[in-house]
């Protein structure tokens, strides 16, 4: 076991570790001033002596990320059942699902301060707005693909239509819906950065233009590892709730490799 | 008398795709007594799928009439244990899960459905299987499972559309032996579809010959071999001749 | 794992983040306070008009009007005149209290202030200008700097040592539409053609000056130069008012017409407190600097020794000596604004350029405690 888990992450680690180096090779010989492209390890040397400004960021930036997640997962999910209804919900409302996604946030920020002010509100709307998108869409592809033999057969045992949507579709829809959540995770933290670019006090965003604004690049660069980290952190945690929600998926899977 | 289990009445399916117009089945009729063991056999697309879908309830007759216990006006879903050609296990529930499948559609209390589920199970000698997961199955295993999933729906009236037509020969015989010990236990009326004339004479005590689309009832036969039947039956002269005279009446309908 | 397990452990997990996070959240804010530090009570002389500012004691919360101001970048010297009298209540002497509207990459003071989401803000006059012509007017209230202190920089390496050795050169621009014509304008008036090419950047400028990829950048004298000194970067600086560019003021604190409507008073007490906190700043560069940097959370200057540097740069050109802060002269509302109309590049709001505006109509000097 011990052994099959590092032959799955090895590779993974060696080529990290390997453009680390690499790079800390090439910033440190001094091709490249340190305003520029600092040092990997400068940038966690930066990290530990700015620990409780980051730290104290970070919250806010986590905070604003998992309640947008919580919002776009609710969201996502009611909007794929509702695409999945009929066919003429679908083609009424994936046209503006897709448009929603294609506001620059430009455009969408004046409103939103306006609208709702510089509390979290608007930054966790920004959150959800960029991350129920994966979600809905893969949910509600996922519904979509629901075997028609096997509603037949729901059909002969006198399913209801809501029957039919808890008992079959729903669960059969789940490893698309994960893999959406997945991108959504991904994606998460970067959007509250957005978000907090509207306007905010505090956020690993703000923070990063007040470091840019003072040119001190070793800090922006330890503010992105933490968003890195963070968004790795978030992509992990959704994969380990998969191999809990759906033991069987995994089981299948492994057995296909 | 009573009422035959099923009885269909010169049922005509008509299918319209736009302006043209495909007749499927034309004035079909069929009784299947209770506790009474039915094949209906027939060249490949000849609508047998679709006189189930309609005996099943999830389609309804052009014209004519079908009664199932002697009801023909109240709605047939429900009526009958339908069982598809595919298995159609659902991967996330154990096997145990899958089985009681039709009672959880009937809001039945899960402690007791379990109760029924695991009981069934072990009867027909799956009971080690109840944890698992269909992905850990064989074919003929969840063949198996699925049928014991129409069972506990309905165990008065099973429409089974040609479950062993996916496995092995080997496999299929056991299976085949398996059904009718089920069979045997709940003297279930039984309407079973195939291709294949050995199995339709092996299981059956009446056999219906479709002709090629759109279908009609081209010949009914009875089988009149001692039961419970066992594979040698198949080797008896009376077997083989009715075999022949099957295959050479569908082969006829299937070069149409 | 059964069933039930596995479902309690989908929901309960992310859900104990959710709580987690919240409580680590709730957790800061309720002991870390608000990161500004006491600053020390000032002393020395003060104008008359600022004196009985000092005499007001204890800061109550009672009474005070609620006040917001926009800031147009991240807290600087700019700023300081505010700090200093943040840090010194005298906004709370004046019966104010100023709330700081944190500052957003999206949406500028002016947009702010015309549509009454803040009081007051800051900006320049190329935004002012720009207003107007788009039907989205502010007024200035004061200039925060008396003379334009931007220039065009080089680095001392390329041999670029006058605005006419920039023909033909690469230009690492903002994204103004009036930036083609003031940068010209200081080539052809050092004698070149006034042509280069020209490319937005996204980046730092001084970045991508270091970069050797643009030639000049148009920066701050106040604070990109200063820490490229600090960094021993050795720059060629083109003040552009040396080179043909009228002097106009930059940044300036604006508020809209409507609040100038209704609450004249309301200003002219927040212009108090400022112009005194600025007047401050001028004579008292080290400690005014010191303010700005404990009104502030940490990390909001990573780098102290920058903003002492440019506080000292700063703070003697607040005004000319001998005048007093914040005054503002038509020829800076004429000279410059006409220029940039000229220049086709300020549009109004169906997109078409226009070519004269009201410039009086953009300033006013009667908030400033010192009249006109």
């Amino acid at each position: 076991m011990k052994l099959r888990w590092i032959a799955s992450y090895g590779p993974a680690f060696v080529l990290a570790v390997a453009l680390l180096a690499i790079w800390e090779l090439y910033a440190g010989i001094g091709h490249i001033s340190p305003r520029v492209l600092p040092t990997p390890i400068a940038i966690v040397q930066g990290l530990i002596n700015n620990w409780g400004v980051i730290y104290d960021n970070t919250i806010q930036t986590l905070l604003e990320t998992v309640l947008g997640m919580v919002a776009a997962t609710v969201v996502g999910l009611a909007l794929a059942i509702m695409l999945d209804t009929s066919n003429w919900m679908r083609r009424a409302i994936y046209p503006l699902l897709i448009t929603s996604q294609t506001i620059p946030i430009i455009a969408l920020a004046p409103l939103l301060l306006i609208w709702f002010g510089y509390d979290i509100g608007p930054k966790v709307l920004v959150v959800a707005l960029y991350s129920f998108f994966p979600i809905a869409v893969a949910c509600a592809d996922g519904l979509a693909s629901a075997e028609p033999e096997l509603m037949k057969l729901l059909r002969s045992m006198r399913a209801t239509r809501w029957q039919m949507l808890w008992l079959v579709r729903l669960p059969g829809a789940m490893p698309s819906f994960f893999s959406g959540l997945r991108i959504a995770a991904t994606y998460s933290v970067t959007a509250a950065i957005f978000g907090e670019y509207v306007g905010a006090a505090k956020g690993l965003g703000i923070y990063l233009q007040l470091e840019a604004n003072s040119f001190a690049t070793v800090q922006v660069f330890a503010a992105i590892l933490v968003t890195a980290i963070l968004s790795l952190l978030l992509f992990g945690l959704v994969s380990l709730i998969e191999r809990i929600a759906l033991p069987w998926y995994h089981g299948a899977i492994a057995r296909t490799m | 008398m009573d009422a035959p289990k099923l009885l269909v009445q010169e049922v005509t399916k008509t299918f319209h795709h736009g302006r043209q117009e495909l007749e499927a089945l034309h004035c079909i009729d069929l009784t299947v007594a209770g506790g009474e063991f039915v094949s209906i056999i027939g060249p490949s697309g000849c609508g047998k799928s679709t006189l189930f879908n309609i005996i099943a309830g999830v389609e309804e007759p052009t014209s004519g009439t079908i009664a199932i216990d002697g009801e023909m006006n109240t709605s047939r879903a429900g009526k009958a244990g339908y069982m598809p050609q595919q298995p159609l296990l659902l991967p996330w529930r154990t096997v145990e899960e899958n089985v009681l499948l039709g009672l959880d559609v009937r809001h039945v209390p899960r402690k007791e459905a379990h109760q029924e589920a695991y009981k069934l199970l072990k009867r027909f000698g799956l009971a080690e299987f109840a944890e698992s997961y269909p992905a850990t199955l064989s074919g003929g295993m969840r063949q198996r499972v699925a049928l014991l999933r129409t069972v506990l729906f309905n165990r008065s009236f099973l429409l089974l559309d040609e479950p062993f037509g996916a496995l092995d020969a080997l496999t299929r015989l056991a299976s085949q032996m398996w059904l009718l010990n089920v069979w045997n236990e709940f003297h279930s009326s039984v309407l079973f579809i195939t291709h294949d004339v050995r199995e339709a004479i092996l299981l059956s005590d009446r056999i219906y010959v479709l002709s090629a689309r759109p279908a009609r009832v081209l010949r009914v036969v009875e089988v009149d071999l001692p039961r419970p039947r066992k594979t040698e039956h198949l080797a008896l002269e009376q077997s083989v001749r009715l075999e022949q005279d099957l295959v050479a009446l569908l082969m006829k309908e299937q070069r149409l | 794992m059964n069933r039930r397990t596995r479902l309690f452990l989908s929901i309960g997990i992310p859900a104990l983040l959710v709580i987690v996070v919240a409580g680590a959240f709730l957790w800061q804010q309720y002991a870390a306070g608000s990161g500004v530090k006491q600053s020390q009570p000032i002393s020395g002389t003060l104008e008359p008009q600022c004196a009985a500012l000092t005499k007001f004691d204890t800061p109550s919360t009672q009474n005070l009007t609620g006040m917001s101001l926009a800031l147009d970048w991240t807290p600087n010297t700019n700023h300081t005149g505010i700090y200093v009298a943040l840090a010194q209540h005298w906004y709370q002497a004046e019966g104010i209290d100023l709330h700081l509207l944190p500052y957003s990459a999206s949406v500028s003071p002016d947009v702010l202030v015309s549509t009454g989401k803040a009081d007051v803000g800051v900006s320049s006059t190329e935004g002012i200008v720009a207003d107007a012509a788009v039907g989205q007017p502010v007024v200035s209230i004061a200039a925060i700097i008396q003379h334009n202190t931007s220039a065009l920089v080089t680095l001392a390496s390329s041999g670029l040592s006058r605005p006419r050795d920039l023909d033909g050169k690469t230009y690492g621009a903002f994204g103004a539409p009036y930036e083609t014509a003031v940068v010209s304008e200081i080539i052809k008036h050092d004698g070149g053609t006034g042509q280069f090419k020209s490319v937005t950047l996204d980046v730092d400028a001084m970045q991508a000056l270091e970069s050797h990829r643009i030639d000049f950048v148009w920066v701050f004298e106040s604070w990109e130069v200063i820490q490229a000194q600090r960094e021993g970067y050795k720059l060629n600086v083109f003040p552009i008012i040396n080179y043909g560019i009228p002097d106009y003021y930059t940044p300036n604190l604006i508020t809209s017409p409507t609040e100038i409507q209704q609450k004249p008073e309301l200003l002219r007490k927040f212009m108090l407190a400022t112009a005194c906190g600025y007047e401050y700043a001028r004579a008292h560069p080290k400690e005014s600097a010191q303010m700005l940097l404990d009104q502030n959370a940490n990390g909001t200057f990573p780098d102290p020794g920058l903003v002492f540097a440019s506080q000292n740069f700063l703070s003697p050109r607040y005004a000319e000596p001998g005048r007093k802060w914040g005054l503002q002269d038509a020829s800076a509302w004429h000279g410059y604004p006409q220029f940039m109309l000229n220049s086709n590049g300020v549009d109004d709001a169906s997109g078409k350029p226009i070519h004269s505006l009201n410039f009086d109509a953009l300033y006013t000097n009667q908030f400033l405690p010192w009249g006109s």
